[in-house]
């Protein structure tokens, strides 16, 4: 433990701005692709352990469409996972929405293991690595006197982005209302002559999306492989606990709970740094079973 | 929740992901059906962000008994090798090699895996009484431990201390010019990332007193994001880097240092720089890195190193890695010690190799030798020079001589208490 390099940091800018920026970028990151987890979770109560592998997609995805332009990559690659989502979704998924859990388990995991050879069999064993696009190679911007690189101001904007829009889509839209609707009671809402299927799918796709777009902001700056997606899996299950099961929100708040934990405790205890997030997660289940936004509800 | 999943089976469904990831899939490979063959068990990692060790050594391994084999194979048998996926897990690494043994019977084993599972595999070895080529793990204490060493195991890839002490020697001159005194390290925290700073560091200290380590950063292994050490780095000021990364996090590591402008402001070593796969992962290779030799072809500038890098790259068309090139010459000895030994029998195959010296691309005079004492390759070329933007990418390294590392090493060895 090293709390005197903690007490420095936090009264200097220049470690508090650098700390915050790898905060935020590890939180944003994570929270777009837990968020796809715990909406995926909570209206279709199916707990996808390929949408690590989904993120994966993403990044190879926008790694071979990267020559055309960068903005094209991202929102193409983006969509493309949405539509591997939708195809997943209609085709496999759907059966298994009312069978016991066990099969919903063995279904994704299988696309894992799929999706993970696939991407073997098109990009190859070996990892690649994509490079910050032309337009971000530039020196980094300065916050006082701490250095932010400019595509991790990039990160920040579009992850920020993406999580009000998300909230308003939720908050302020039909589709929201049904989706919180159906994840409280779906019978009632196909009762009501709601789509419910329809509503599934989208959610699903939604999701995809989300996990996708994780993959596509992460590709430039972290080394892309087969397998990928499992540590992201992994932490993304720890969001979801501690955010709450189903909580958007939660999500959010679990994921820059994390990147803070692990900016700040790489200063604070260094040699603790990958138990802390653990013991975060620890706290939270003792202290607050449901997470820290889950919903009053007893599932 | 219709499907009725409450928190607690929520709880219990992502244990048991984290207990599958762990178990894993493995990658059967084909099975030695004939006992006419000698065979070779491979055991390495073929998946995740370093399948590239499994897949480049394998081919490095093949390589050597394509050669073999053309020739008339040995003892009068051809020469096969059989594969085999840990996942870099350690129980997989562990069951793979005794599989390898008591269900296939091979006849020579070959440990391709990573510090991680290398001392679990090298208990295999002693357990089974089965010669065992290590051709990856780098861990100094892997062999020179005398307390914890198995007469069965051998290690035909670098040893982190020979590595390091040239390494040191190289950053002291480079420190010395620069008055680079304060020093810094990110390595990979496991038995291979520290083993490696420690010595490095030993041996820069010895030749340049002044410096001091003002931070060091210890990221697990394959950790995705570097983001938060380097800012941690950049606060701390430190003159230089030394940095023991390898594969896929040395590049994200370099990638995203390079975002921060780091390198512009601090000197990097980066010990496992200069190989093939991470050059050409590069989308840019930054100028005036500072690495050591894993792999080149002009490393030692021979026609016969140069002839290797050719036939390989005729065949695979690619250049081989360092572990193509570890393996190709574990091969060369467990191959030699048969023909002298005139049988795979491990009592007899301990006899032959210990000492053996067999000719090998990267020896510093064509030949590289078995050391009796603790099992491990010496007399290897080691280089250490600054990077350039295209290829040959480091045109010119700098060495020492061996009697100076091995004069270094025993020092450092009693210092530990293994002589």
């Amino acid at each position: 433990m090293d709390l005197g390099a903690f007490a420095q940091c936090v009264s200097s800018t220049l470690c508090v701005v650098s700390q915050l920026t790898s905060a935020l970028i590890t939180g944003l990151i994570l929270f777009l692709v837990a968020s796809g987890l715990s909406l995926v979770f909570g209206v279709m109560g199916i707990l996808n352990f390929a949408h690590g592998s989904l993120y994966m997609l993403g990044a190879y995805l926008s790694f071979s469409l990267l020559r055309l332009n960068f903005g094209v990559a991202t929102v193409a690659a983006a969509l493309g996972v949405a539509v591997i989502g939708l195809l997943l979704e209609r085709v496999f998924i759907r059966h298994v929405y009312r069978a016991p859990l066990l099969y919903q388990l063995l279904l994704t995991y299988a696309f894992i293991l799929v999706l993970d050879d696939v991407a073997k069999l098109i990009w190859g064993y070996d990892f690649v690595s994509m490079g910050v696009p032309d337009a971000f190679r530039r020196p980094p911007i300065f916050i006082g006197r701490a250095p932010v690189p400019a595509y991790y101001m990039f990160i920040i904007v579009v992850g920020v982005v993406v999580a009000v829009g998300l909230w308003l889509l939720l908050t302020r839209t039909r589709f929201g209302r049904i989706i919180r609707a159906a994840a409280d009671n779906p019978t009632m809402v196909a009762a009501l002559g709601v789509n419910v299927a329809a509503v599934s799918a989208g959610v699903f796709v939604l999701g995809s999306f989300l996990a996708g777009l994780g993959g596509v902001l992460a590709a430039p700056v972290r080394s892309i492989f087969p397998g990928m997606g499992f540590s992201i899996l992994v932490e993304s299950f720890i969001v979801v606990v501690i955010g709450g099961l189903g909580s958007v929100a939660g999500a959010f708040v679990g994921a820059l709970l994390i990147g803070f934990v692990r900016a700040f405790g790489s200063v604070a205890f260094p040699a603790l740094e990958e138990g802390l997030v653990f013991m975060l997660m620890a706290a939270v289940l003792l202290t607050r079973p449901r997470g820290v936004l889950g919903v009053g509800k007893e599932l | 929740m219709d499907n009725g999943m409450n928190r607690r089976q929520f709880l219990t469904a992502a244990g048991a992901a984290a207990a599958g990831a762990t178990l894993g899939p493995l990658v059967p490979g084909p099975r030695a059906y004939s006992a006419e063959p000698i065979v070779v068990g491979f055991v390495s990692i073929f998946s995740g962000r370093v399948a590239s060790l499994g897949e480049t050594g394998y081919r490095g391994l093949e390589f050597a008994i394509d050669e073999i084999n053309a020739k008339g194979g040995l003892l009068g048998r051809q020469l096969k090798a059989i594969k085999q996926d840990s996942a870099g897990k350690i129980e997989d690494a562990v069951r793979v090699a005794r599989d390898f043994v008591t269900r296939d019977k091979v006849d020579l084993l070959m440990d391709h895996s990573s510090s991680r599972e290398a001392f679990a595999v090298r208990e295999v070895s002693r357990d089974l009484k089965k010669v065992t080529m290590v051709t990856a793990s780098e861990t100094t204490e892997l062999t020179a431990d005398p307390k914890a060493r198995t007469p069965y195991t051998f290690r035909a890839a670098r040893q982190t201390l020979h590595d390091g002490i040239v390494g040191g020697i190289y950053a002291a001159g480079v420190s010395k010019a620069k008055g680079m005194t304060k020093w810094y390290s990110a390595s990979p925290d496991y038995a291979y990332g520290r083993a490696s700073t420690e010595e490095f560091f030993a041996s820069l200290k010895a030749s340049f007193p002044e410096m001091q380590i003002v931070g060091q950063a210890w990221p697990k292994l394959f950790e995705p994001d570097y983001t938060a050490f380097l800012t941690k780095m950049l606060q701390d000021r430190p003159n230089a880097c030394y940095s023991a990364l390898w594969a896929g996090d040395l590049v994200t590591f370099v990638e995203q240092g390079g975002l921060y402008g780091l390198f512009d402001q601090i000197a990097f070593f980066g010990i496992n720089l200069a190989d093939y796969t991470i050059l050409k992962a590069l989308k840019k290779v930054p100028a005036g890195m500072h690495s050591g030799s894993r792999y080149l072809t002009n490393v030692p500038d021979t026609s016969a190193n140069k002839s290797f890098g050719e036939r390989y790259e005729k065949k695979y068309k690619e250049l081989p890695t360092n572990w193509s090139q570890e393996c190709y010459t574990g091969m060369q000895f467990l191959a030699e010690a048969v023909r002298k030994a005139g049988s795979t029998k491990s009592d007899d195959l301990v006899k032959a190799l210990e000492g053996l010296t067999v000719k090998a691309p990267w020896g510093v005079d064509g030949t590289v030798t078995l050391r009796k004492r603790d099992h491990t390759i010496v007399n290897y070329a080691i280089g250490w020079g600054q990077t350039q933007p295209q290829a040959p990418w480091v045109p010119k390294t700098s060495s020492v001589p061996w009697d100076k590392i091995l004069a270094q090493e025993e020092a450092y060895l009693k210092s530990k208490g293994w002589v």
